[in-house]
């Protein structure tokens, strides 16, 4: 799950990020309105979490342009007012949530985690495909009753197959909500991936999941 | 004193409703002794009454003396008649003159035909008389004359009758007549005490409800709802005076509480971002064990969003200082130039650091200026920080003194990014802070305009900023001089 995070303060921006990453997200961050609605442009985030104070517009401002260039990724707005005025302000201009600092880190990940099981008609957190398990909130993996330990990168690259099961994936869909603006689409680190997770899910298993698609993407099925 | 207000234009309103009645009494009591006077007038003029009585008593008085007289032969009788026809003569002038209507009139001409045959009697009595007849003058005069006079006495009577039946009609018609006057000057005092009166209280109820209004407005009026307005439409021009007053009142009222809203929504905002990110650092922390470099570093973050914290507070006491309690700042007369001197030479040093080029004109008298030192090197330290911040590097500061008749002009210009039209103004307001991502940001709060300015309002000066969006930006500080 790939997330943009809009945050001017850079010691705020530091620790969320930080934290987001170490619950298997992939972060990018935003300093300034324009740089949030160029990266919204090209990237196809999950989710976005936007302060409302940006040193050149606000937070309305930015929601209102992502809404008018029809990027409909969840909003989830984080600010210092908390003001019934602002919130309601804010859900207006087309954010799906509104979170006001200082907050519980655990609040902002359980509505995050809310947010994105809006769109799966299934709305609990455990994914499941076969004998395959995860879990969303503890990050645990278990496939025939036995627990497989991966990275944090394992675990983004499953969770995305997981959500796209028994549909085709292609490697550039996984570099867009696996990896952040750092990723060199040059080299094959995505196959790499790949390979790692095929050895830690299907090796000790007759039942293969992960299936490769020459020339497109990858697919995992029963 | 009564210290309502209604109260006392109630009373002032009976006053005038006693003083109109006691106009009207006044009045009263004066037409009445009008009356009195017009009435004796009225009577002395009826001259002919009297005369009328005077004749009667005239004609009684001769029925005796004719007797007394005649019967002894004295002919003094020719003598006194004669001296009673002079006066007989006069009464009827008179009597003529005085009869007006027609009655009196008619016995006036019975009066004198009766008259004329006494006279004639009385010449035919006189010739016989004269001629020695005296038995047949005495004779006429017993009986004819006497009839005549009978007659005369008569008339006499009926006349004095008429007369008096006549008086007492005028008398009648003359109380009419003052009863008339008299309610032609009570009813017009009586409508206009009317019309004074409700005047009075139409006006009196006119003031005292805009007095309500503007009672009703200000009672509505709270920290939530200071938007409320004094109605000014259709007012007279004291009560237009006294709402406009409280409205422009409310208006500074309402612009300070927006400041003061604002300035509290700002400090939140400033103190919770340091504590958000100082609560979001520990959290995430303490979410699992790891290494002691993790710790220190969010300690170490920690501490820098605390001193963040504590240059918030600090300055905003600092500020509420100068601005609300100014009297505990102490003041000292010193020389300008000693002062900026090491101003200047702190500036090019912060300036060297970005390779920025700093240059001063500074004239060489000084002049001494009453301040505190400190407070003023902290503003000028804060306009130069500012230029540094905003000048890229290879741009140009200059720092000029120009004394200007009672005052000093301190400007700092420089050569960097200058400030939009749009964000001029906002420039001094407290927390106003641009592009602050790309600082370090910790370091801004956005106070150190604000602080500037008013450290140059407590010393009885000002500063001014001049600048156009990539222009540069000119701030020019201006200080009083105690002499030159």
């Amino acid at each position: 799950m790939r997330i943009l995070l809009v945050e001017d303060e850079k010691n705020m921006a530091s620790f969320i990020k930080r934290g987001l990453q170490e619950e298997r997200y992939v972060v990018d961050v935003a300093i300034n309105g324009e740089k949030a609605l160029f990266l919204a442009e090209t990237n196809p985030y999950d989710l976005i979490i936007l302060d409302v104070m940006l040193p050149d517009t606000t937070g309305f401002v930015v929601c209102k342009d992502l809404r008018a260039k029809k990027i409909d990724t969840f909003i989830l707005m984080l600010t210092a007012r908390d003001d019934v005025k602002d919130k309601v302000l804010g859900l207006e201009t087309g954010a799906d949530d509104y979170l006001a600092k200082p907050f519980d880190f655990d609040e902002l990940l359980a509505r995050i985690a809310a947010l994105l099981r809006r769109k799966r008609l299934d709305k609990s957190p455990i994914l499941k495909v076969a004998d395959l398990e995860l879990n969303q909130f503890t990050h645990k993996i278990i496939r025939a009753k036995k627990e497989i330990v991966l990275t944090s990168k394992e675990y983004s690259l499953l969770e995305y197959l997981m959500l796209h099961a028994n549909q085709v994936v292609t490697r550039t869909e996984i570099s867009e909500h696996v990896w952040n603006e750092d990723f060199d689409s040059l080299t094959n680190v995505i196959d790499v991936f790949i390979n790692r997770l095929r050895n830690k899910i299907d090796q000790d298993f007759k039942k293969k999941l992960i299936h490769s698609l020459r020339g497109t993407g990858y697919i995992l099925k029963e | 004193m009564q210290k309502s207000f209604r109260k006392k234009v109630m009373m002032g309103f009976w006053v005038m409703v006693f003083l109109c009645a006691f106009t009207a009494i006044l009045a009263f009591i004066t037409t009445r002794n009008m009356q009195n006077v017009f009435l004796n007038t009225m009577r002395d003029n009826v001259s002919s009454l009297k005369a009328a009585e005077e004749l009667e008593l005239a004609l009684l008085s001769q029925k005796g003396f004719l007797g007394n007289y005649f019967l002894d032969g004295d002919p003094i009788w020719l003598k006194k008649l004669e001296e009673k026809k002079a006066n007989f003569e006069d009464w009827l002038n008179k009597a003529t003159n005085a009869a007006l209507t027609p009655p009196e009139k008619n016995i006036i001409e019975d009066i004198k035909l009766l008259y004329k045959t006494y006279e004639s009697e009385r010449y035919r009595a006189k010739q016989l008389y004269e001629s020695g007849n005296i038995k047949g003058a005495k004779k006429i005069l017993l009986e004819d004359m006497w009839e005549v006079f009978e007659a005369l006495y008569q008339k006499c009577e009926d006349y004095l009758r008429i007369n008096e039946s006549i008086i007492k009609q005028s008398e009648a018609s003359l109380q009419k007549k003052v009863m008339g006057i008299m309610i032609m000057i009570m009813i017009p005092a009586l409508v206009i005490i009317g019309l004074v009166g409700s005047m009075f209280f139409l006006l009196t109820r006119r003031i005292l409800s805009s007095v309500e209004d503007i009672a009703v407005t200000t009672r509505n009026i709270n920290l939530k709802s200071l938007s409320g307005r004094v109605s000014t439409v259709n007012l007279e021009t004291e009560m237009e005076y006294l709402a406009k007053s409280i409205n422009f009142m409310l208006e500074r009222l309402e612009r300070s509480f927006e400041y003061i809203k604002e300035f509290s929504s700002s400090i939140g905002h400033e103190l919770k971002t340091p504590l958000a990110i100082i609560k979001g650092e520990s959290e995430i922390a303490l979410r699992k064990d790891r290494q002691v470099e993790d710790y220190k570093k969010a300690l170490s973050v920690n501490i820098e969003e605390v001193n963040r914290m504590i240059r918030i507070v600090e300055d905003l006491a600092f500020l509420a200082k100068l601005d609300y309690n100014p009297d505990n700042i102490k003041k000292e007369t010193f020389d300008f130039n000693p002062f900026f001197a090491d101003i200047q030479n702190r500036a090019r040093t912060l300036a060297k650091q970005k390779q920025i080029d700093l240059t001063a004109e500074i004239p060489e008298a000084s002049v001494t200026l009453d301040g505190n030192k400190l407070h003023l090197s902290r503003l000028f330290f804060n306009l130069i920080q500012n230029a540094v911040k905003f000048t890229p590097s290879e741009g140009r500061i200059n720092l000029t003194v120009r004394p200007e008749g009672n005052v000093l002009k301190v400007s700092v210009s420089d050569t960097g990014l200058g400030i939009s039209e749009e964000d001029l103004p906002k420039i001094f307001q407290r927390f106003f802070h641009k592009e602050k991502a790309q600082e370090e940001s910790a370091d801004s709060i956005g106070l150190g305009l604000s602080i500037a300015k008013s450290i140059a309002k407590f010393h009885g000066g000002d500063i001014e900023a001049k600048s156009k969006l990539g222009e540069g930006a000119t701030f020019t500080v201006i200080l009083p001089i105690l002499h030159a």
